[in-house]
């Protein structure tokens, strides 16, 4: 059965006209992690005061993905702190500013979790929110799986890696820019403009949305703007200790297809959703 | 090589990424903006590749967000994207130069940022040179020659004209989901006339300035040759100060691997031989 709220979210819209301090934001970037793998995070301070008492860690999707959500994860870094939260968002490493040379899934695991200690020890809080996009979401439940979170934002969330790769493998074969789309002869995907060593497209398989840290998790808010996804399937119920809110929004669908000028998304809606619920659920 | 973060300007800091070589004594600075509202990773990771391959060659490296991009927040200076993108590079290269004594500066841009570096080289003596992806160009004649034959007789032409012929439908475009992406519409720049652009490259030669021109396939609207750029200005002496690059198949982001290792390594063979400044001469009191 599946229950997905529609057009319901719009008490959840957050108010931060009325509402937002107006102050300059505080926005640090900083390095962290061994020095000969450093990872590149930034960190909002919050605004209003008193803060409030939990921090937010945003964790990005992956590969071009990363590129064209930036800009909506520094909105909602900065709105998030407007509202009182403390907000880390950081790169993988051989992602973006951070060291490496390419992708590691288990590296970004343990990476996440060294995020959140950072967070952590940087906010002076412990109580902590993880938001989590496509990627970023299945990394987000695996976290909640080794940390305890009180709220999980699963943003396009999908159940397994292994969808991402089929995503990339029907571009492939579609036909979409094939000098930059193709698998090479050493198995590596390449796909708008990052590459993705076999090694590291058979982790991506084998990775999914833990059960285990949704039931970890108090309050779960999944979104999508996908009216073919089955929300439930792919963030099943857990069990009574955990809220699964289930959400459709109007926003992007296809993570994939790239203007000539690598659009960059800005779903206005989904990040005012994003905040609401937080304002009204988290303290 | 090592890895800092930049920062610069109050209250609201222009931030990025600073990749300093192993020397001691780096060969010059290279500042690489911002491409739209890319972020100062850049297409692709095009700038980290070139700030850390550079940086291996000696050279001090930035690269930074310009105020509301990326990382840095948007400043309440009142003015247009151009004015500030060009007041804030004219920014970034003062505050490298003062820390670290470096007077011989480069600038790389892509679109956008191309068009900051000419402004900015425009306005500061110590940018000794430009690589840039996408600058202003101008049509010539034997651009609408090749328009001409691409359009009439390419293998391409003969096929949309066969299809016409035969009723065949053309395949929809792919669907971008526009609705949802960030407008650039607010960072759109002005062409500057034809003139104003020859002058502007006429004041950077006769100081000695170097240019390295690329070109891509989401250029051919107004460069589709490797030469043009030589040609648009005929009464300029460019002589060995200017290098072109025309990649026809590369995309405007150049997600292409292939291309993009054309794009870096013929951008740091320019690098390495980009002079180092001549030492002037202390005047007599």
């Amino acid at each position: 059965m599946r229950k997905i709220l529609r057009g319901n979210v719009a008490g959840w819209m957050s108010q931060s006209g009325a509402v937002l301090e107006t102050g300059l934001l505080k926005v640090e970037p900083f390095f962290f992690g061994p020095e000969d793998r450093q990872l590149y995070g930034v960190y909002h301070s919050p605004l209003s005061t008193p803060a409030r008492h939990t921090a937010v860690l945003l964790l990005y999707p992956l590969g071009q993905e990363y590129m064209r959500i930036h800009r909506s994860y520094r909105w909602l870094a900065d709105r998030l702190a407007k509202l009182g939260f403390p907000v880390l968002r950081f790169d993988y490493s051989g992602q973006g500013n951070s060291a490496g040379d390419g992708p590691d899934i288990n590296s970004w695991l343990d990476e996440t979790h060294r995020a959140a200690t950072e967070l952590k020890a940087i906010s002076g809080l412990d109580r902590l929110i993880v938001i989590g996009c496509r990627l970023g979401a299945i990394i987000a439940t695996q976290l909640a799986a080794q940390v305890t979170v009180e709220r999980l934002v699963l943003w396009e969330p999908r159940s397994t890696g292994r969808v991402f790769i089929d995503e990339m493998n029907t571009l492939l074969t579609d036909g979409d820019w094939p000098l930059a789309n193709f698998r090479a002869p050493d198995g590596t995907l390449h796909f708008n403009g990052f590459a993705f060593p076999q090694a590291f497209v058979a982790a991506l398989e084998q990775l999914a949305l833990s059960s285990e840290g949704l039931r970890h998790t108090g309050d779960v808010l999944a979104l999508t703007s996908d009216q073919n996804l089955d929300l439930v399937q792919v963030v099943p119920n857990v069990g009574p200790d955990t809220t699964i809110t289930r959400a459709f929004e109007p926003g992007p669908t296809d993570w994939n297809r790239v203007d000539g000028i690598g659009g960059l998304f800005l779903p206005q809606r989904i990040l005012h959703v994003i905040c609401g619920w937080l304002e009204q659920s988290a303290s | 090589m090592k890895e800092t973060i930049f920062s610069t300007g109050q209250p609201q800091p222009l931030h990025g990424v600073l990749t300093e070589p192993a020397v001691s004594e780096p060969r010059g600075a290279l500042v690489i903006l911002n491409s739209g509202l890319l972020h100062h990773v850049g297409s692709c990771l095009l700038s980290v590749r070139l700030a850390r391959q550079a940086a291996e060659r000696g050279w001090l490296v930035l690269r930074a967000d310009a105020s509301g991009i990326g990382d840095s927040p948007a400043r309440q200076t009142g003015l247009d994207h151009e004015q500030q993108s060009v007041a804030d590079t004219l920014e970034l290269v003062a505050a490298l130069r003062e820390r670290h004594a470096i007077d011989n500066v480069v600038l790389f841009g892509l679109c956008s940022g191309a068009f900051a570096a000419f402004e900015a080289a425009l306005k500061d003596e110590t940018i000794t040179g430009i690589a840039a992806i996408a600058p202003f160009a101008f049509r010539t004649p034997r651009w609408h020659m090749n328009q001409l034959r691409q359009r009439f007789l390419s293998p391409e032409a003969l096929t949309r004209i066969l299809h016409r012929l035969t009723g065949h439908q053309r395949s929809n475009k792919p669907h971008y989901e526009a609705e949802f992406l960030e407008p650039n519409s607010d960072i759109g720049w002005n062409q500057p006339a034809k003139a104003t652009l020859e002058a502007g490259y006429r004041q950077l030669v006769e100081r000695g300035a170097r240019f390295l021109n690329m070109f891509t396939a989401g250029e051919l609207v107004s460069y589709n040759y490797e030469g043009q750029f030589r040609e648009m200005f005929p009464t300029l002496a460019f002589g060995d100060q200017l290098e072109e690059l025309f990649i026809p198949e590369a995309l405007h982001i150049i997600p292409e691997p292939s291309y993009q290792a054309v794009v870096l390594e013929r951008t740091l063979n320019w690098l390495d031989a980009h002079p180092a400044p001549v030492q002037r001469e202390t005047e007599a009191p």
